[in-house]
């Protein structure tokens, strides 16, 4: 949020569980539009290949986001 | 009950006779649960009678996560609802002003899954005038100072800070110390200077803001020499079961009983010496570390331990916070802070 605030283009990665708590953080720092991505909770505790795979999941999303932002 | 919560923000809420003032509240995503004082204007104008001669509509300080402006009277208006008389709003305010100083992190504090919460210390002679508990039973219950003022604490981050569970508040567990943390520190009883003067605040009256866990308990009824009792305390700070395990820059505030600090000071030893004496025997092997935390904040020193080399639990002995609490008997308590947090004290506001 800091690096959003600053001008700098970002995504927010969230895991579904704590994504209630990213929407307001977002909004109470004045991002309400902030790009935010959900992926599957927990990430403690979880393979590093597990982690690659949710990862894998969500970039074309993040992509995306980052494209349409710029166009 | 229906309720319209999508006019503008309500300044004043008439509640009818006989309604559940709880219910009523909580269908705004107020209160903390408990029964609460209605804060009727007369009530709240009676609180604000304890800060004479201040203005009630500066901003004291702005409080994340939501960014609410806690003025006098909207402190005074939760101080109401919990139960405190208007000797114990300057506490508060200053409670309030040190929970916005940078140091002590409190979007961190507020946004974590840990289970921190803001432990308030009264210090000096406030202490007394307003009627904060530091002897027998001081982290309660009983005493109407600790509980509401802690209380109050707690009810201005959920209405002004908007650290409530879920949307402000990430906590996995939440916590018993999330509904009232307050205790005085016991100096009648205290072999050493006041704890304030300590760390530099050399006022009548002040607060600290500690944000940690709830106590953990240390028993010694055995030691008639400083080293065994503070070898428990230092067992009690050297578990890889606590946050500031892996986080250097980690504060334990040590809340030592009049009688362990008595036998520490008899011996000759200064609050100096205690955390001395602690930071070099509250350690774990650097590997045992290792293993538990793939992720340390350690400071850049602590890096180049080795496996074999016996960690400190925290970088530097000034992050052990020694005070006496508590009446008579033996037993101690470790209080670990969250981590990423550092205690703040400041002088009592006139």
């Amino acid at each position: 949020m800091n690096l959003e605030g600053a001008g700098i283009p970002t995504v927010l990665v969230a895991t579904g569980e704590l994504r209630l708590l990213a929407d307001q953080t977002a909004a109470d720092l004045g991002l309400a539009n902030l790009r935010i991505v959900s992926v599957a909770h927990p990430i403690g505790g979880v393979a590093e290949e597990a982690i690659l795979t949710r990862a894998d999941a969500v970039v074309d999303e993040v992509l995306g986001l980052l494209t349409d932002m710029a166009g | 009950m229906d309720v319209d919560t999508t006019g503008p923000t309500e300044t004043l809420l008439e509640v009818a006779d006989g309604a559940d003032l709880i219910e009523v509240l909580a269908l705004r995503g107020w209160g903390d649960g408990l029964p609460l004082v209605a804060p009727t204007p007369t009530r709240v104008e009676a609180m604000l009678a304890g800060c004479t001669g201040t203005d009630p509509d500066e901003v004291i300080a702005v409080l994340p996560p939501r960014s609410g402006e806690a003025t006098r009277l909207s402190i005074a208006v939760n101080a109401v609802m919990a139960g405190c008389l208007p000797a114990h709003l300057p506490v508060l305010v200053s409670a309030v002003r040190a929970l916005a100083h940078p140091d002590l992190n409190l979007r961190g504090v507020n946004a974590t899954t840990h289970c921190v919460a803001p432990l308030l210390v009264v210090h000096g002679d406030v202490a007394r005038s307003a009627g904060y508990h530091g002897g027998l039973g001081a982290f309660g219950p009983g005493s109407r100072a600790n509980a509401t003022t802690g209380r109050a604490l707690r009810l201005i981050l959920l209405h002004i800070a908007g650290a409530t569970p879920g949307d402000g508040d990430a906590s996995t567990q939440g916590g018993p110390a999330k509904y009232g943390f307050c205790v005085a520190e016991n100096l009648e009883a205290s072999p050493w200077t006041g704890y304030a003067a300590s760390v530099g605040v050399d006022a009548p009256s002040a607060v600290t803001i500690h944000c940690g866990e709830a106590p953990h308990n240390v028993h010694d009824m055995e030691s008639s020499s400083p080293t065994g009792i503070l070898d428990k305390v230092a067992s009690a700070m050297a578990t890889t079961a606590q946050n500031n395990a892996c986080i250097s820059q980690g504060e334990y505030l040590v809340a030592l009983c009049p009688e362990h600090a008595a036998t520490c000071a008899d011996a000759g030893w200064s609050r100096g010496d205690v955390a001395s004496y602690l930071f070099q025997r509250a350690r774990l092997p650097v590997g045992e570390l290792k293993r538990a935390f793939g992720q340390r904040a350690w400071a850049p020193w602590m890096q180049y331990l080795k496996d074999g080399d016996a960690a400190p639990m925290t970088g530097h002995p000034d992050n052990i916070r020694v005070m006496v609490v508590g009446g008579a008997g033996r037993h101690s308590s470790v209080i670990p802070s969250w981590g990423m947090t550092r205690s703040v004290t400041i002088p009592i506001e006139p």
